[in-house]
């Protein structure tokens, strides 16, 4: 500190009131979120059960996790529910986008319409759609029923429950995305697609050479936080499923919850947080190196 | 340059409150915490002395959480907290709530590990294995020397209560699985609505007469057996239990009995019933239940979920039976529980609650508010005369119940049969494969004591 | 322009279909809102209520005291969202104008924030809130009282903390031309007033999308209130939304009409900030 205060005498090219400037955030970041995540490292090597007094166990809880059924479980069933959920999501959000795109008074309804499913709590949407879900009086098989074909058992399904998981999930999100992407397309220069019709361009190639490259920092900014939101999903898993049938729509967020709060292993639980935490920021880093293609979205 | 220095002293602070933070909240605290509880504790007892000398002094204040967040309980405890503070002005009880299951454990455990837990608990029997041996729970024996519960409360209901010869919890509340059956669907099978099965041929008799099935598709069952939740291990208890078995564990000596003869020929006899065909539902809540809407003929349930469904679309349509009985007339019996916290500085006052929380005037009131049967002998025939042909019924079953283990690894139990019942109903595995892995879990925990 | 005018109308079919089905979910929970239990535990399923009666909505809000968790609510989330506000754009600017020695690795430290789910660090952040010095009859050591629990500070303070907005918000400054700091520099303003007289004033789009987002998050929280308080008069709406559930099932009536009185200030605001919303993220360099 004391070097950067005589440099900036020096120079006079720092600009010391930034720290003043980032403090209250930083303050507040520090304490509720650097501290915690440096407990749960602590907790981590450690057998604490929230109680009693930790002891320090190293490595065990790191080996358990490997032979932990359970957990290796929910690690597939996560990355089976992100990717099912982002791309598709994602593919929608554009699609929808693209088609509301023009100028029209009810523009505003639709973009409404689809974004409602954004403002709604997820406790309270998990449980309409446990409704809908309802085998038996469920709307989805209500209407599988008027088209006469056999009815399903959805959440009860073991090979269907994170399908309907992801449906909901994609449902929920897929406005947000939308709202997005129209934002990017927005800021696509009108000039462009007038250039491409003058050249007699099609539809499809509008969208393939000015549209899809022109919007990429956005879905790249979508990708980041979707694949780190979809990591941690919990709420609707916990209210739907509960991690069933045959444990498969249990997540690792969903594990964490389990093992720490309800069965008192808060050490293994803070163990397979921190395994969480290094697998978002490594794949976080991997799409940066790889995936941002030199556009100008940079976080550093 | 004004803000550089600023800046420096603001950062620095900012780091020392972070790294005082980190160590003294994160993990110290953690270490010391015995020690400041005890401080924090005579601290406070000291305060409270001098209040109790001056008479006229500060208020004792006491935070009470119960589990459940329904109106109609919320009314009830009202009333008894509004006359309890009436009859003892020295005392301010603080009313909490949280709804059962997962948010409720989630609760109480920020509550202890942060020091705040709240002083009278009103849960459930299955939380004394885990809690007790944490020393959240205080021990009652002190207090319950001239308490009049100790001679009229039903011996069953008194001994749940107890670990290893101590007291840890007053029940309140009887939470027993009663075999209820709609007398119309039975009616519809040709069965007779008034004779309702009492043994396990008989109750495979009347399954099988009430399913019924649209090309594959089941569309009415006759008992309806859970494919996965939390009250599968219920299912298989209330069997188990029939056939003779004592518990899903032996909590005298640890023995694990979840694969035991005669709990797999109970988990097998329930497989049979399954394959004629039942709706799968996940009983983690009851609403689930295809009872209540009028797809399954039979189930096993409790008292709240009998009135509710009879004020409902099934009002007069259905009725109790008796415990079915194989080797023996059994059920499962939960309880609820009014404890101490073990970190309460007011323990006296505490138990002034409980103990009015559990006299026989409130015990009425509480039956006349929820229908919740009382489970002191000298409200016994008043009870049973209010409604001769349930409430005996539901004595009966409250007697021959039996609760949850009250091991420190009974979430481990719970889990491992849950997960054990889920893979039968969906036939990954036989019943013995699949009761072996979980008794093998189930061990597995107990050696890690 | 008459095959233009035939589009628009394929379009509008097309789009209304598709919002329709969207809003499949959220019509149903409306229309339960007015049934009776009985209609909804019928094995038939109507879409449309027998008759539309308002006593759902009348049991629901005659249910314990919703004045005063609807107060607490928007409390929480007004306050959160004003000072995250505040504090996140403030911050964004730094990062975005402002030079200064650690300015990488503390922004890079802030997005590894993005990435920790609350769940996670639920526990350590609860201790610390019950162990806040000098709050709630604690000492300078965090003993001997309940901290922070139970109070709006409580509630409040954590959910202040944003990465993702102070990222926004850095994304969005760094797009508002050189030339306003050079102005400014030239008419004698310090850091302070460029961020108070330039920045800000300009930058309501964003501010408005983080302000609508905070304020979904916050409103709809349900982990973090339910540890975090005890009292009745505490009470957030999502908490109170638990009342319908009882011992024998949940009262779906009251509940849906609870659960559309709840996400009501959300929709409207949502209608509000539509505008802007579109603009905050365009502007913010996703450009």
């Amino acid at each position: 500190m004391n070097k950067s205060t005589s440099t900036k005498k020096r120079k006079n090219r720092y600009d010391g009131c930034a720290y003043v400037m980032i403090f209250p955030a930083y303050f507040i970041f520090t304490i509720f979120i650097l501290v915690p995540i440096a407990v749960v490292f602590y907790y981590s090597i450690t057998n604490f059960n929230m109680y009693t007094t930790p002891e320090l166990v190293g490595l065990k809880n790191y080996i358990n996790l490997f032979t932990d059924e359970d957990f290796l479980i929910s690690i597939k069933n996560t990355l089976f529910y992100s990717i099912f959920t982002l791309f598709p999501q994602l593919a929608l959000g554009l699609f929808v986008a693209v088609l509301l795109y023009r100028k029209s008074k009810l523009l505003p309804l639709f973009r409404t319409a689809f974004y409602i499913p954004n403002v709604m709590s997820m406790v309270c949407i998990s449980m309409v759609w446990l409704w809908i879900f309802d085998p038996t009086f469920g709307v989805l098989n209500l209407i599988l029923k008027t088209f006469g074909a056999s009815t399903k058992m959805w959440l009860q399904d073991p090979d269907m429950a994170m399908f309907c998981v992801i449906l909901m999930s994609i449902w929920k999100s897929c406005g947000y995305s939308m709202v997005i992407f129209l934002s990017g397309l927005t800021s696509i220069p009108d000039s462009l697609y007038e250039a491409a019709s003058l050249d007699g361009g099609s539809a499809i190639q509008k969208f393939w050479y000015i549209t899809w490259p022109m919007l990429r920092p956005t879905t790249f900014f979508l990708l980041v936080t979707g694949i780190v939101n979809s990591f941690s999903v919990f709420e609707q898993v916990n209210i739907m499923t509960n991690g069933g049938p045959l444990k498969r729509t249990t997540t690792i967020v969903h594990q964490i919850y389990r093992r720490g709060f309800l069965e008192f292993k808060m050490g293994y639980a803070s163990a397979m947080s921190v395994i969480l935490l290094a697998f978002s920021i490594l794949v976080t880093i991997l799409i940066f190196k790889y995936g941002s293609g030199g556009q100008d979205v940079d976080v550093s | 340059m004004k803000f550089r220095k600023v800046m420096c002293a603001l950062l620095g602070t900012a780091m020392i409150l972070g790294m005082a933070g980190c160590g003294n909240k994160g993990t110290e605290e953690l270490v010391s915490k015995d020690e400041t509880a005890g401080e924090a504790e005579s601290a406070e007892e000291g305060q409270e002395s001098d209040s109790g000398d001056a008479a006229s002094g500060e208020k004792v204040k006491l935070t009470f959480l119960r589990a459940g967040t329904d109106a109609e309980k919320k009314a009830f405890w009202d009333k008894v907290i509004a006359d309890f503070e009436a009859a003892n002005p020295d005392i301010e009880i603080e009313y909490q709530e949280c709804s059962y299951g997962d948010d409720f454990e989630t609760k109480l455990n920020t509550g202890f590990a942060s020091g705040t837990a709240p002083d009278v608990i009103d849960f459930t029997l299955a939380s004394m294995g885990v809690r007790v041996p944490l020393g959240q729970y205080a021990a009652l024996d002190e207090f319950t020397a001239d308490w009049d519960g100790t001679d009229d409360y039903m011996e069953s209901a008194l001994n749940l209560g107890k670990i290893g010869g101590k007291l840890y919890g007053i029940a309140t509340q009887p939470d027993v699985r009663l075999l209820i059956y709609n007398k119309e669907l039975f009616e519809q099978a040709g069965l007779d609505p008034n004779s309702p099965p009492a043994t396990w041929d008989e109750l495979e008799e009347y399954h099988k007469k009430l399913v019924k099935k649209e090309g594959d598709n089941v569309v009415q069952t006759g008992l309806g057996i859970p494919s996965s939740g939390t009250a599968q291990q219920h299912y298989l208890t209330i069997f188990a239990l029939a056939n003779g078995e004592k518990n899903l564990v032996d909590e005298d000596n640890n023995t694990v009995l979840c694969n035991s003869e005669k709990t797999i020929e109970a988990a097998e006899f329930l497989k049979k019933l399954e394959d004629e065909g039942i709706i799968p539902w996940d009983s983690s809540s009851s609403d689930n239940n295809p009872f209540g809407s009028g797809l399954a003929a039979m189930t096993f349930a409790n008292t709240t979920d009998f009135a509710n469904w009879n004020s409902g679309a099934l009002a007069g349509k259905i009725a109790m039976a008796s415990p079915l009985k194989k080797e023996k007339q059994a059920t499962f019996c939960g309880m609820g529980f009014m404890f101490m916290s073990n970190e309460t500085p007011h323990k006296e006052e505490a138990w002034r609650f409980i103990e009015y929380a559990s006299s026989a005037d409130v015990a009425w009131t509480r039956y006349e508010m929820m229908g919740v049967p009382p489970v002191r002998e000298s409200l016994k025939d008043k009870y049973i005369a209010e409604n001769p042909e349930n409430n005996s019924v539901i004595y009966e079953s409250v007697a021959c119940g039996v609760g949850s283990p009250k091991v420190a690894y009974s979430n481990a139990v719970f889990n491992a049969v849950d997960d054990a019942m889920e893979r039968i109903a969906y036939g990954v595995e036989d019943p013995k494969t699949a009761l072996d892995k979980a008794a093998q879990e189930i061990q597995k925990e107990i050696d890690n004591q | 322009m008459k095959k233009e005018k035939k589009y628009q109308v394929i379009w509008i079919i097309v789009m209304s279909l598709a919002s329709l089905v969207m809003l499949v979910p959220i019509i149903m929970m409306f229309m339960t809102s007015f049934k009776t239990m009985a209609e909804i535990q019928s094995p038939v399923f109507h879409l449309l209520p027998e008759k539309f009666s308002l006593d759902n909505y009348r049991d629901a809000m005659t249910t314990g005291n919703w004045l005063v968790y609807f107060k607490n609510s928007l409390v929480i989330t007004l306050t959160a969202v004003i000072l995250s506000l505040l504090f996140n754009s403030i911050a964004g600017y730094a990062f975005a104008r402002l030079r200064f020695r650690g300015a990488k690795i503390m922004f890079l430290f802030l997005m590894v924030g993005l990435m920790m789910p609350p769940q996670v660090t639920m526990l350590p952040t609860f201790l610390i809130m019950a162990q806040f010095p000098f709050a709630g009859g604690n000492n300078l050591f965090g003993t001997g009282g309940t901290g922070l629990i139970n109070t709006y500070a409580g509630l409040v303070i954590p959910l202040v903390s944003g990465s993702y907005g102070v990222f926004l918000c850095k994304q969005f400054y760094e797009n508002f031309p050189r030339s306003l700091d050079e102005a400014a520099e030239i008419d004698g303003a310090n850091k302070w007033r460029t961020y108070f007289t330039i920045y800000l004033p300009n930058s309501k789009a964003i501010l408005a999308t983080l302000g609508l987002l905070k304020a979904v998050a916050v409103w709809n929280d349900y982990m973090w209130p339910l540890i975090m308080t005890n009292s009745e008069n505490m009470r957030t709406v999502q908490l109170a939304l638990t009342m319908f559930k009882t011992d024998s099932g949940i009262m779906w009536n009251q509940m849906m009409a609870g659960s559309v009185l709840v996400a009501l200030p959300m929709f409207v605001l949502f209608l509000c900030a539509q505008r802007y919303f579109i603009q905050g993220i365009v502007t913010s360099g996703l450009k």
